[in-house]
This record gives structure tokens, C-alpha cells and sequence, in this order.
């Protein structure tokens, strides 16, 4: 039979993949169910019934297990060279590691039971104490052998595992061997291989038309209506399709029709442009397929062709959508990559020139299996495909993507990326390297990888530009969700950045997470080192006896946040709910809110890292030699933390204050953990660092009350009557409701001045923040009275006495003044 | 709100279940996991636990005993000796 390297992945059909996906995620809700019946089987044996030979019992559900892995183990012995065989012997090999493990789970519980009643007995005697009774030492014996005996049992059903494990192990080796030797395997063109392969050519095309035209005379002939079932109920699902489309199709032209098309619309564009008519086109054919099974309608080898024929038909399908919506031949508004018209259009037909040798290689070469060609045959096309490839791939590559751009003088390069040019050059000499050399099926394996991994980097390298489309700036806006966003509930322009933001980073995640299992796949890994490698990073591995699970620490920041949202619910339910109810100030209120933010935060983080599983002893160390300089570095800031929790819990300030502090008066307008902030009169915001708040002196205007004394001075002329002052001053402010009458005001003869006698009206006032106001009020009426009643406030005033020589410069002044007459 | 979705969607893999074995003695402890046909040796430091097989593996303790693990159940190991935490 003809080797053929299937371009999917190494070493992987589709059908293992599928059966590798079942067991991982089947395999245990299997065991969970064997569990579950198994359990309520397990009887509590009392001490007189006899024992369940537990150990008997796992030997027989083992033997069958046994037996087989004995006969695979001759197998292997005597070689396969069959990759088909192979692979179901690796599948069997896998499953029955499963199936083994299970068994012994459901026997388990019986084990844990002796084990569990071995338990019970009272404790052995230690040596010099009396014998236990008969009855128990014969129960304990008893139970210690059956417990010996089925642990023996388990252990003989892990060797068998480690037995199966070995073998698998064989399998993928024999197997990697004989796709190698195969992949090397050297032929040669004579003039017999060329006279065969003429003559079977055209046996084979004959017999292929005969038995597709055989087919559909006789299913006319024998079954019309079936056919016709057949054929209509494909029309009509095809109709549906159209139906549902339809609306797609419409709003497609309308976009089209529409002038600035942002990358991102063009993205989605191309998405929709591919996706929908390629699951329609699947749709069909699997439906085709259905109808003509269901009603019997295949027959000869047409159930193996038919199929075959409409896959190869679809992939064409979906491979031209993708590359008549990438490269846009006719549009270039729509297309997506940077090239001119001539070079889309170009590339246009290379890619369907090389999508159509795929396909056709492909299906010849399981119609050469499925009518069992000679291997002739084979050859001929290996090369035959082979050498077109490169054909093709070097007309691709010759192409120009661009227009010269004069003042960017490009080495010849075309405009492709300098390492793709050379990389696609390498293939092809490669191939014809391997061609010409005898190795065929290497040629046709590199020609393979080619297509499957050239496409796989070109879809992951679309994403990519699609998900940096989305997080550009104002790209989420343009399409018709973002700004139906926008419009309907009020997202502004920012929200939506974000939003494309957080989009662009899921698909760039989902990118990575498809797209390297699958080239690693290519290269042959197996799909079982891939999960392992990630349950141990989720799970945990060691390093240097520190673990490290990746998964943990997620989980351990989700509740962070989780907590932190909490405590800020919390807070604000605290606020609005319960404080509003309560008499207490706001600046009680704002302690408490924030003591709850503090205490929410504390929890938030000792849970997540206690969860992450952070051994702090560990950080301990650490912690103790930095601590001197960090003590010393953070001696300022700690003290301000700790001044902030006093303060909290003291309050010698509240919110709303006016305090006076190191020369800056004004409103106390917020406390921080590390300062408060000061609002002054001017509009000044002023931060104190909470250790000088509890350290040094503090005025506060407010503390218990809002009463604050007021001193007017004023100065009188000697000789007023200070009788009258006095009443004209408790006068001034007697009918003011500003002012206490309690403590009474008092006038306070100050002193007899310089140059006035001086005064100071001494009186209370309820409001602090009435002060400037009540001073000046008052200021203004004591002048009106004064005035009023003829009561001097003198200016600064100085009395000369002129002790000598007044009479003889009086008289020089006369005698110049009687001059000038 | 935002951070919290973020956080939720990047640790769902972290969600997927695995059994966890825990020493509770004083000393670390040695333990061989027969995972998919494959021994191997692994250490539990003293007084931590730590999360293995997902699918399902053999578990011998030092002590002789072996217990043959589904993904998630709570393992014990007090003295050498291994219980499933709960019977």
C-alpha cells in the first residue's frame, strides 16, 4: 500500500485526535459513574462474616489485561511494519491504562476498608506486655494478609501500567522509525516505471468512470425516488442557506457601498465573507453526504469516493473564500494586505493553482488506495506534484507585492519579507534537491508542510492584524455594535478604546493558545507531552524546592479582586445603608468608611497569598536582612501610617475643621493614610504629613464647639468720657444674633496709650465662620456711633515741648515775614 | 468590574481539577507517582501540599502503601502512610 505522509499533522489522524479529546474528557466522568455504582457495592463485613477476597477479585478483573498486554508484547516483538496497525495498537495501549487505573478504583474502597478495620482493632502489645486474646491476634492476622495480599495486587496492577507505558513508548518509536525510513525511501524512474504507470493511467481513469457512471445508472434506474429525495432535500437545505443569508448579503453591499471602511469593518468583512459561505458550503455537503447514506444510496466504492470528493470540494471552497477575502483581487478598499492590484490578482490564481494541485494530489492519492494502484503510480506523482509545487511557489514568490516606491530602493526583494523570500526559495530547491535525488516522498512531505504550515502562519498572522485593527484607537467605534455602544447606553470614546483593548488582547490569546499546540504538533510532538507540559504549569512544578503553579497565583489575584470589590460594596452599602441612620458627624462616618477600605484590603491579601501558596517563612529571611534599610528608609512613612490610624481613632481632627497648624490655618478637607489635607482661606491646599499632625501642637477651632471669642480693639482720644464708650461699645453689638450672650460681652479697659486710651470689646459668637464678618460689622458700627456721638479715635500722637530758643526763632521768622511785606 | 472579568477569564484554566497531596508530617516525604505508565519520584516538602495528575494516577508511599488516584480527591500523608482525607 502506498505511503502517504496525510498533510494534518505528524503522525495524527483525524480519528486519534478525536479519541485523544474523548478520553481526556470523557474518560473521567466514566470513572466518577464506575465510582458511584460501585460504591454502594462494597458491604461493611462485620467480624464474624468472611472476608471479601478483595485481592481475588482485582486478579480476575485484571486478567483479561494481562493477556492482552502479553499478546501485544509478541507483536512487537515480531515488528510491524504497518503505520495503521501501529496506530490502533497505540490507541489501545492508551485506553488500557485508563481502564486498568479504573478498575482498581472501583476495587478501592474495598481495600480502605480492611485497611480501615485493621485500624480498629485495639493496638498490638508492645514487648513484655500480656498477649491479646486469641480472637483479635487471629482477626488481626487475618486482616493484615488480605490487606498484604491486595496491596500486592494493586501494585501488580501499576506494573502492568508501567508494562503498557514501555510499550506505547515502543509503538511511537517503531512508529517514528517507519515514517522516517518511508520518508527516506529512495526510488528511481526507468523506462519500466514510465511504461507501467502509461498503462495504468489509463486502466485506472476507465475504471473510475466506469464505476461513478455504473453508480448513477443503476441508482436511477433502482431507486428514482430515493435520488430524487436525495438530491431535492440537499436543494432545499441549500435554499434555506440562502434564505438566512440573505440579510448578511444585504448588509454586506450596504457596507460595501459605504465610503471609509476602517481596517477593523474590513476584518470583520473578510470574516464573515469567508465563515458564513463556508459553513453553508459544509452544511450542504454533510447534508448530501447524510441523504445519500441514509437512503442507502451508496454503493461499490462510492461510500469511500463520494465523501473523499466533497471534502477535497469544500477545503477548495473555503480556501478560495479565505483568499478572494484577504487578497480582495477586484476591491482594494477591502483588502487586507498591502498589495497592488496586479499582485493581488496574481496571487489570486497561484494560491487557487496551488489549493487545486493539493487537492487533486490528495484525492488521486486515496483513490490509489481505495482501487489499490501500484506503487508506480505513486512515484509518478509525487514527482509529477512535486515539481509543479515548486513551480508555483517560485512564480509566487517572483511576484511584485508593490509598486516600486522611488525613494525606497528595496533589494530586489519584490516587497516581500526578506527572510519569506529566501525561506520559499529554500523550500523549492529543497524539494527539487529531494526530487532529483530519489527521494520522492521527502520532495512531497516538504511540499506538504509548505501548504499546511504556510497556511496556518498566514491565518495566525490575519488575526494578528485584526486583533491590532481592534485595539487601535476609535477602531471599535466605526463598526456598528461599538457604536451602537455609544449611542444607546452612553459609552464614551475612552470605554470603547478599552473595550478593543481587552478584545484584541482575548484574540491574541486565543491565537496563541490554537496556534502553538498545532505547530508543535507539525513538528512532532505529541499532543500527550503538550497537555502534560500545561498541567504542570497550571498545576505546579518545582524549582529548587520552591513550587511555583501558575494556576494558583491566577486564582489567587481573582480573589483578590473579588475581595477588593467586596470590601467596596461593603463600604458603600455601610455608607449609604447604615451611617446615614446614625447621628454621628461626617468625620466619624469617614473613619469608619475608610477603617472598613483598610481591614477589606488587609483580608484581600492575606487570603490571596495565603491561597497562592506562598510559604512566608521563606520571605522571612529576606525580610530580616532587608528590614534594617528598609526600617530606615521607611522610619517617615511609617510614622505617618501609624499618626493616620491614631488620628482615626483619637481624632483630635475631624473632616471639616479649621485648625491652625505650623502657620497654615483652614478647613481639614481630607485624611489620608499618610497626610491630611488643609484647605486655607485662600483656596490653598496645604498637605501635612500625619506624624506632625500627632507630634507637634494643634489648634483646633472646632474640636468640642464652634465657639470662637472675638477681641475689636479701638483707641479713644484722651479726654473722652470712657463711661460712654463702654456703653456705646456693648451697644454696637447688642442686637446681634451672631453674638453669644453667653459668656456676657465685656469691654476691657486696656491701657492708657501712647496716643489713645485703648479699648478691647471682648464677646463670643456661635459660628466660627461668622468671624470676619461679625469683626467687620462691628468695626463699622463703632465708628458710626463715635461719630455719632463725637468720640475721637485719634491718630498716632506725639506732644513737643519746646524747652529753649522758641522766642528767638519766632522772632527771626516775624522779622523775615515783616521783610517780605 | 472590568479587572475582576479580566482576572476570571485568564485564570480559567487554573479552574480545571487536580488532586492535591498533603504531608502533615515533620520531614518532607518521598512519594512515586506512576503517572500514564511513567514513575516518577516526587518530594513534598514538610507541611506543604502539592496538586497532581489531573487524569487519574498510582500513588506509593514510603511507608508501602499505594492508592490509585481519580484527579480529585485530598490525599494525607501522616507517619509514611497515605489516606484519602474524608473516609
Amino acid at each position: 500500500m502506498a505511503f502517504q505522509p496525510r498533510p494534518f499533522c505528524f503522525g495524527y489522524s483525524a480519528t486519534e485526535l478525536g479519541s485523544n479529546i474523548l478520553r481526556r474528557f470523557f474518560a473521567p466522568f466514566l470513572i466518577w459513574l464506575a465510582i458511584a455504582c460501585a460504591a454502594p457495592a462494597t458491604a461493611f463485613s462485620q467480624n464474624s462474616s468472611p472476608l471479601p477476597d478483595v485481592a481475588g477479585r482485582l486478579e480476575i478483573a485484571l486478567q483479561p489485561f494481562n493477556q492482552r498486554l502479553a499478546e501485544i508484547e509478541k507483536i512487537l516483538s515480531e515488528g510491524v511494519s504497518n503505520q495503521n496497525q501501529l496506530s490502533e495498537l497505540r490507541l489501545e495501549l492508551e485506553k488500557l491504562d485508563n481502564e486498568i487505573l479504573s478498575r482498581v478504583i472501583q476495587i478501592q474502597p474495598a481495600i480502605s476498608n480492611l485497611k480501615a478495620q485493621l485500624d480498629r482493632l485495639p493496638a498490638a502489645p508492645a514487648e513484655g506486655e500480656p498477649d491479646e486474646p486469641e480472637e483479635i491476634a487471629a482477626e488481626r492476622k487475618t486482616l493484615s494478609d488480605a490487606n498484604a495480599k491486595a496491596t500486592l495486587a494493586m501494585r501488580d496492577a501499576e506494573l502492568m501500567t508501567v508494562r503498557a507505558g514501555n510499550m506505547l513508548d515502543e509503538v511511537l518509536a517503531a512508529r517514528r522509525n517507519l515514517f522516517i525510513s518511508r520518508l527516506f525511501e529512495r526510488r528511481f524512474i526507468d523506462g519500466e516505471t514510465v511504461d507501467v504507470v502509461a498503462n495504468e493511467t489509463g486502466r485506472f481513469s476507465s475504471r473510475f468512470f466506469r464505476t461513478m457512471a455504473r453508480w448513477v445508472r443503476s441508482e436511477i434506474q433502482n431507486n428514482p425516488w430515493s435520488v430524487l429525495f436525495a438530491f431535492g432535500l440537499t436543494a432545499f437545505v441549500g435554499f434555506l442557506l440562502h434564505m438566512v443569508l440573505r440579510p448578511l448579503r444585504r448588509w454586506l453591499a450596504q457596507v460595501e457601498a459605504g465610503e471609509q471602511v476602517s481596517y477593523l469593518q474590513q476584518v470583520t468583512l473578510a470574516f464573515f465573507t469567508i465563515v458564513l459561505p463556508a459553513a453553508a458550503a459544509v452544511i450542504l455537503a454533510v447534508s448530501l453526504h447524510l441523504f445519500l447514506t441514509q437512503l442507502g444510496l451508496y454503493r461499490l466504492r462510492v461510500n469511500e469516493i463520494v465523501p473523499e470528493l466533497l471534502g477535497v470540494l469544500v477545503a477548495g471552497m473555503f480556501f478560495w473564500l479565505v483568499l478572494r477575502s484577504v487578497l480582495a483581487p477586484r476591491e482594494e478598499a477591502r483588502r487586507l494586505l498591502d498589495l497592488s492590484n496586479a499582485a493581488a490578482a496574481r496571487l489570486m490564481w497561484l494560491g487557487m493553482a496551488l489549493a487545486v494541485l493539493t487537492g487533486t494530489d490528495y484525492f488521486t492519492s486515496r483513490l490509489v488506495d481505495i482501487f489499490d494502484m501500484p506503487v508506480e503510480f505513486t512515484i509518478l506523482k509525487s514527482i509529477v506534484g512535486a515539481l509543479l509545487f515548486a513551480f508555483v511557489l517560485v512564480l509566487v514568490v517572483r511576484t511584485r507585492l508593490r509598486e516600486i516606491d522611488p525613494d525606497e530602493p528595496r533589494r530586489g526583494y519584490r516587497g516581500w519579507n526578506p527572510i519569506v523570500y529566501w525561506l520559499v526559495w529554500a523550500t523549492v530547491f529543497a524539494i527539487l534537491i529531494a526530487i532529483v535525488a530519489g527521494y520522492l516522498s521527502l520532495g512531497r512531505f516538504i511540499a506538504g508542510q509548505m501548504i499546511f504550515t504556510g497556511s496556518i502562519a498566514a491565518t495566525l498572522y490575519i488575526g494578528f492584524l485584526a486583533s491590532r485593527a481592534i485595539a487601535t484607537q476609535g477602531a471599535v467605534a466605526t463598526t456598528r455594535f461599538g457604536a451602537r455602544l455609544r449611542d444607546e447606553r452612553g459609552f464614551s470614546e475612552l470605554r470603547l478604546d478599552q473595550i478593543g483593548l481587552l478584545l484584541s488582547i482575548l484574540i491574541n490569546a486565543a491565537l496563541l493558545l490554537v496556534g502553538v499546540p498545532i505547530v508543535l504538533l507539525q513538528f512532532g510532538l505529541q499532543w500527550h507531552d503538550i497537555t502534560r507540559w500545561t498541567a504542570s504549569l497550571i498545576f505546579g512544578f518545582s524549582v529548587g524546592g520552591v513550587q511555583i503553579s501558575l494556576g494558583r497565583i491566577l486564582i489567587a489575584l481573582l480573589i483578590f479582586f473579588v475581595l477588593i470589590a467586596l470590601t467596596r460594596m461593603v463600604q458603600r452599602w455601610f455608607d449609604g445603608k447604615i451611617l446615614a441612620r446614625t447621628q454621628l458627624d461626617s468625620g466619624v462616618k469617614n473613619s469608619v468608611k475608610a477603617g472598613v477600605g483598610y481591614v477589606g484590603f488587609f483580608v484581600a491579601a492575606m487570603v490571596a497569598v495565603s491561597w497562592a501558596g506562598f510559604n512566608l517563612s521563606n520571605l522571612a529571611l529576606i525580610a530580616g536582612a532587608l528590614s534594617v534599610g528598609i526600617g530606615f528608609g521607611l522610619q517617615n512613612i511609617v510614622n505617618n501610617f501609624v499618626s493616620g490610624i491614631i488620628m482615626l481613632i483619637e481624632r483630635p481632627i475631624k473632616v471639616g475643621d479649621i485648625i491652625a497648624l505650623a502657620g497654615n490655618e483652614g478647613f481639614v478637607r481630607k485624611i489620608n493614610v499618610r497626610a491630611t489635607e488643609l484647605e486655607t482661606f485662600d483656596r490653598q491646599s496645604v498637605i501635612i504629613p500625619n506624624s506632625e499632625v500627632i507630634n507637634s501642637s494643634v489648634g483646633n477651632w472646632m474640636h468640642t464647639d464652634s465657639v470662637r471669642r472675638i477681641l475689636i480693639v479701638v483707641g479713644v482720644a484722651y479726654g473722652s468720657d470712657v463711661e460712654k464708650v463702654r456703653e456705646l461699645l456693648l451697644e454696637t453689638i447688642k442686637d446681634d444674633d451672631r453674638v453669644a450672650t453667653f459668656p456676657p460681652p465685656f469691654v476691657y479697659f486696656a491701657d492708657f496709650g501712647a496716643s489713645s486710651l485703648d479699648f478691647q470689646l471682648r464677646f463670643f459668637i456661635r459660628d466660627i465662620m461668622e468671624t470676619p464678618f461679625v469683626e467687620s460689622d462691628v468695626r463699622f458700627r463703632i465708628d458710626k456711633t463715635f461719630r455719632e456721638n463725637g468720640i475721637e479715635i485719634p491718630f498716632p500722637q506725639t506732644d513737643l515741648h519746646i524747652r529753649s530758643g522758641l522766642a528767638e526763632a519766632l522772632g527771626q521768622t516775624n522779622a523775615r515775614k515783616g521783610s517780605s511785606d | 468590574m472590568r479587572y475582576i472579568l479580566a482576572a476570571a477569564i485568564v485564570a480559567m484554566p487554573a479552574f480545571a481539577q487536580a488532586a492535591s497531596v498533603a504531608n502533615k508530617d515533620a520531614e518532607a516525604v518521598t512519594i512515586v507517582v506512576t503517572e500514564d505508565g511513567e514513575r516518577q519520584e516526587v518530594e513534598i516538602a514538610a507541611g506543604s501540599k502539592m496538586q497532581l495528575c489531573p487524569a487519574g494516577c498510582f500513588v506509593s508511599f514510603p511507608a508501602g502503601g499505594m492508592l490509585a488516584l481519580t484527579g480529585d480527591e485530598s490525599v494525607v500523608v501522616e507517619k509514611g502512610e497515605g489516606k484519602i482525607s474524608g473516609e
